[in-house]
């Protein structure tokens, strides 16, 4: 089965590059959110998977220089594997638990999650950059020195459709096998369209096929991978906006809900809720308060707090599927707590609630889960403890919890909590800690607010406990309890230990803040120092990463220059630097989102499409209007240094302006360089000048989410990156005029 | 100068220079022959060892029986081969003291409502994937922070602080038996009791000698499979049993816990399997505490132990004729309070570790008169 050998009409190539985009795109998001549903979803995985990406395109575009590359016969079909390979990324990685089989509860070390994310994310990668140089070369004949940006420029508006599609489409309508099968389908529709044979029209059986049969097919394979693993039985599954929710059962008597395969809370829970809430108990002063609670709860805390006078409770609650589900199970045990009485739930986000908000509270609980990435992050930083401050009624007391320790703790926790501790005495001066596997902080910006020890504090609720009626509560809570049991959250020893290894010395911990998020990267550290591999060892000595990236990048310069002459090396190194600061400012500004605004997961692909629109209209434009390097690199400069605009005015408007005009100076860039390089063999300088800039993105990833935030945080990162563009600037425009 | 330098060339250098650089970064030290300077201080000579020809020793301490090279360290980060002779370098290298009470060892037949002052040195001679104390047990003496305390000041510091007992407790005491040995002689001849809390995973005859100087050992039973022992915690099930029977002819008051992990030991065949064990081979009146497992250190993603799990391994355990079964790591639970085996009725009343209402009277039953098994005074 061969197409004849032909050429292709110019609109064909053109077509191919736009579906190669838009596939790309899709492709891209997809794998991301698949691999973050199996591991731990955070920025150091988005930035591997960001590394393997690059790497990948770097690879096809570098392999693919017109000596064995494809050229045009076999093009159709090499954009029919597009889809193959991501349906087959798509399918492995929810087996990865069922392949590679790990012990209940435990996580793949992040080592092997890197490179898990690696394998699966590369083929599709090197498929996209193996076509560029193909493409390039098929268009030449008509658009010579134009063809590198022209292409570019198509499969960048390709990507835009297809971040598009995903952001207002697929998200909410298509599971990831229902988008292969589409995207499968346009290929093999052409191929059987264009070989003019009706036998060939069977090929769309397969994806039509696979579109009908993918809800029973993803349900399968979530069944075979959670029972390998799962403490329990999958009952439910669901793929909200933010994440898939998984329901397990256990014994039939407990449920457990997950997401993205993270253990969240059993319900029943009211033994587990036993500890908290006589601990806010035992530090309410008044009658009547009212309560904002920060984060769903699992039920029995709001619950058992409204039958113990307490005025209202609100909860924040982003995910409303996951509330939805929630309330269903929760019903099996409790009453309907959206029904209760005094209790009001909104969906949003907690910080953006806590800002537009202007209702004030006696008392705010949050629990939130470790900063594994830099959403969870802001709620332990100290930006957030003061929106918390700001909605305390004089009098009132802020309780939040974060990782506590055994008996002793190593530089890591001691760090992580320090940063903590640092950021929260801030807004809440007088605080009292708990100590235990989970340190409950207490903060309160009035000191009469709090006893003045936990001594008094157990005392005063012994005395107090035997005149609260406690008879309507559940069983779990107050069965057996004696106020001794507080002791068990104030043990001397610990807290002379925390005394003198973390209070004593909070002065000089590094705060935990939105734009250095501190405990964000100790906390990923102690946990690759639980896991004790590799990627520890190398991380703990912060000089090992730069000198790996030049180990990668210096025999790739020397060879450009021994090959290519003075010129051409100029082009790399602006190209290599602009690849580099396109994908840290991406990564950067990723972050920023997920600071300022939350969970960025389900917009990825928005700011993706609009990153790919900026680069499609960039590279036309410099096309168009053949445009030079050295003004646009000026601009760039003047982007990013608007991005410190965007630190200090948090507004999501300039956010999204700063995403496209970046990504247009980038794209802008890519094209005028391609001019520069005025070739004769085309296909060998798009190979030339994408690899190189692959290169540069793949070492930007690395670099910016490993070494740049957690040495330097987020705007000396943004500093380091204008230096570097000033820099290959400066060395372009004297090595263009010598 | 002017040579133009090749690609070969060029690799070669910098292969060169990066690997002074990785190098260091990469050794983790165990069982390697680095980090020999830094546990000088602590270094004592060992017990339970043999030489080996070409200056390497055979570790006669656990079951693992690491042969080391001069300079290599055991399996458990804390005994040395240096120059042919084996070293404990954790002797007296204290990481942890705090003062506990007894109950959450947990000894609930031992001294109730007693303080213990508990110490710690770092390493084990386990790698279980659920410890609550890995920052101790799973690190190298050398990278964590430690006071050097030696056996006279640290049983006078117990006595100090008023605790009853000293409890070697945190991460694996048997590591650490030449200090265990030292300071328990100590420690009684200041009238505190010394005992240990362990994995049990020891050779016999280290056994017999470490055994004979304490009051009490504690047992981690960690599950009745040897696939279990061997994938979760590289060891296996077969020593500790022996350790569990030589402590209890040794007339040393004995405690068993077992740790319920959802999915990975909480099968009732084999808790029925380890009851009739322990029925068999120690006594029914041998304490066991069936205690409710948290997500913690690798096994971080799992939900707790249903209580309901605990409930029945300790009726399995009482069906089997065990006297006395707890459900632990559960305030205000029913079952964690102690029940007479004769009349039934609750003779000690606990909730928490903190809140102890001990009706015991001289060793019997307030109720019948019974003798209750346990150290009571």
């Amino acid at each position: 089965m061969k197409i004849p050998e032909q050429r292709f009409s110019r609109n064909e190539v053109l077509l191919f590059s736009f579906y190669a985009g838009f596939a790309s795109a899709i492709s891209q998001v997809i794998i991301i959110r698949e691999l973050l549903n199996v591991f731990r979803g955070n920025e150091l995985i988005v930035s591997i998977i960001f590394f393997s990406w690059f790497l990948g395109l770097f690879l096809g575009a570098k392999i693919n220089r017109g000596k064995t590359g494809c050229r045009s016969a076999s093009l159709p079909f090499l954009l029919a594997v597009f889809p193959l390979l991501f349906l087959s990324s798509v399918i492995l990685t929810g087996l990865i638990p069922f392949i590679f089989p790990r012990m209940p509860g435990t996580y793949y070390s992040l080592s092997a999650e890197f490179l898990l994310a690696g394998v699966f994310t590369f083929p599709v990668s090197y498929l996209a950059g193996y076509l560029y140089p193909a493409l390039v070369f098929l268009i030449s004949p008509a658009d010579d020195i134009a063809s590198g940006g022209r292409i570019y420029f198509v499969e960048s508006a390709g990507s835009f459709a297809g971040g598009l599609a995903f952001s207002f489409l697929i998200i909410n309508f298509m599971n990831p096998l229902e988008t292969g099968a589409v995207l499968l389908f346009c290929p093999f529709l052409y191929i059987a369209l264009k070989s003019g044979k009706r036998a060939l029209l069977l090929l769309i059986l397969p994806p039509v096929i696979l579109f009908l049969w993918s809800p029973y097919l993803e349900k399968n394979i979530n069944s075979l991978s959670w029972n390998k693993t799962g403490a329990g039985t999958l009952i439910e599954s669901w793929r909200s906006r933010y994440q898939t929710i998984f329901v397990e059962s256990q014994q039939n008597e407990i449920i457990n809900i997950y997401g993205n395969r993270l253990y969240y809370y059993s319900l029943p829970d009211a033994g587990d809720m036993r500890q908290v809430f006589h601990l806010i108990q035992s530090l309410r002063t008044k009658k009547d308060e009212k309560i904002l609670l920060l984060g769903g709860s699992p039920g029995s805390l709001p619950l058992n707090l409204l039958k113990t006078g307490v005025r209202e409770i609100s909860c924040v609650e982003l995910d409303p599927d996951l509330w939805r589900i929630s309330e269903k199970y929760r019903g099996r045990f409790y009453p309907v707590l959206s029904k209760s009485s005094g209790f009001r739930i909104h969906y949003e986000d907690a910080r953006a609630f806590l800002s537009n908000n202007g209702e004030k509270f006696d008392i705010i609980l949050c629990f939130p889960p470790h900063p594994e990435n830099t959403m969870l992050n802001r709620l332990f930083t100290a930006e957030f403890y003061s929106l918390c401050k700001s909605r305390l009624n004089d009098g009132g007391f802020m309780l939040t919890s974060l990782k506590g320790f055994a008996n002793i703790m190593n530089a890591d926790l001691k760090n992580y909590i320090s940063s903590i501790l640092k950021a929260y005495k801030r807004s809440f001066p007088y605080t009292m800690n708990t100590t235990g596997d989970t340190v409950y902080l207490i903060g309160s910006a009035d000191r009469e607010s709090l006893p003045p020890s936990p001594e008094v504090l157990i005392e005063r609720y012994a005395k107090r406990f035997k005149t609260l009626d406690f008879r309507n509560l559940d069983e779990g809570l107050i069965l057996n309890y004696t106020p001794d049991e507080l002791k068990m959250m104030f043990e001397k020893s610990q807290l002379d230990y925390f005394q003198k290894n973390i209070t004593a010395g909070i002065h000089m911990a590094q705060e935990n803040l939105d734009l250095n998020p501190r405990a964000y990267w100790n906390y990923n550290m102690l946990l690759m120092e639980e896991e004790g591999g590799i990627v520890y060892r190398l991380l703990r000595l912060y000089y090992l990463l730069p000198l790996l990236a030049a180990a990668i990048v210096i025999p790739v310069f020397f060879r450009i220059w021994n090959t290519y002459g003075r010129k051409k090396f100029s082009v790399a190194v602006s190209i290599f630097t602009v690849g580099f600061t396109s994908i840290s400012f991406m990564l950067l500004m990723l972050m920023l989102y997920q600071t300022f605004f939350g969970i960025m997961f389900y917009r990825i692909s928005l700011i993706n499409a609009l990153f790919m629109f900026g680069l499609a209209s960039g590279s036309y434009s410099a096309n168009r209007f053949r445009l030079s390097s050295v003004p646009m690199f000026a601009f760039l400069v003047l982007g990013l240094l608007s991005v410190f605009l965007f630190l200090e005015s948090r507004a999501e408007t300039i956010f999204w302006f700063l995403i496209l005009f970046l990504s247009t100076v980038f794209g802008g860039l890519f094209a005028s360089l391609y001019a520069c390089l005025d070739p004769e063999d085309h296909q060998d300088a798009a190979s030339f000048l994408y690899s190189t800039d692959n290169l540069g993105a793949m070492i930007g990833s690395i670099l910016t989410a490993l070494f740049l935030i957690p040495h330097f945080g987020i705007g000396p990162s943004i500093g380091i990156n204008i230096a570097l563009i000033v820099s290959a600037m400066i060395y372009f425009r004297i090595s263009a005029h010598s | 100068m002017n040579e133009k330098m090749d690609r070969r060339k060029f690799l070669k250098y910098g292969a060169s220079v990066l690997s002074l650089f990785i190098c260091p970064a990469i050794h983790d030290g165990k069982c390697g022959k680095l980090h020999a300077g830094p546990g000088g201080d602590y270094a004592f000579r060992a017990l339970h060892w043999q030489k080996l020809e070409g200056g390497r020793v055979r570790c006669l301490l656990c079951p693992n029986e690491c042969v080391l090279r001069n300079g290599d360290r055991g399996q458990c980060r804390a005994r040395e081969n240096r120059g042919g002779t084996l070293y404990s370098i954790v002797y007296s290298r204290i990481a942890a003291l705090n003062v506990d009470p007894v109950e959450k060892k947990p000894f609930y037949h031992f001294l109730p409502g007693s303080m213990a002052m508990s110490v710690a040195t770092a390493g084990c001679n386990f790698s279980c994937k659920f410890c609550q104390n890995w920052q101790l047990s799973q690190s190298n003496p050398d990278d964590v922070d430690s006071e050097k305390i030696l056996p006279d000041s640290l049983a006078s510091r117990a006595a100090a602080s008023g605790s009853r007992v000293l409890a070697f407790t945190y991460n694996e005491p048997i590591i650490q038996a030449e200090y265990v040995i030292d300071t328990s002689r100590s420690a009684k001849s200041k009238g505190i009791r010394p005992v240990i809390v362990s994995n049990g995973y020891i050779q016999q005859k280290a056994a017999a000698d470490l055994i004979k100087n304490l009051d009490a050992v504690r047992i981690d039973l960690k599950s009745f499979s040897e696939k279990f022992y061997s994938d979760t915690c590289s060891g296996s099930l077969k020593p500790v049993l022996n350790t569990l029977e030589a402590v209890y002819k040794g007339k040393k008051w004995l405690e068993i816990i077992v740790l319920i992990i959802p999915t990975m030991n909480d099968s009732m065949q084999d808790i029925k399997k380890m009851s009739r064990w322990i029925r068999t081979n120690l006594s029914p009146d041998v304490p066991v505490h069936f205690t409710r497992f948290r997500s913690m250190y690798l096994i971080k993603n799992l939900p707790p132990t249903p209580v309901r799990t605990l409930e029945l391994c300790r009726e399995t355990a009482l069906s089997e004729g065990l006297n006395y079964a707890y459900v632990g790591n559960v305030p205000g639970h029913e079952f964690e309070n102690t029940f007479c085996h004769s009349c039934k009725k609750m003779i000690i009343k606990r909730s928490g570790y903190f809140h102890i209402e001990n009706g015991v009277k001289n060793g019997r039953c307030p109720h019948c008169g019974k003798k209750i098994p346990g150290v009571w005074a």
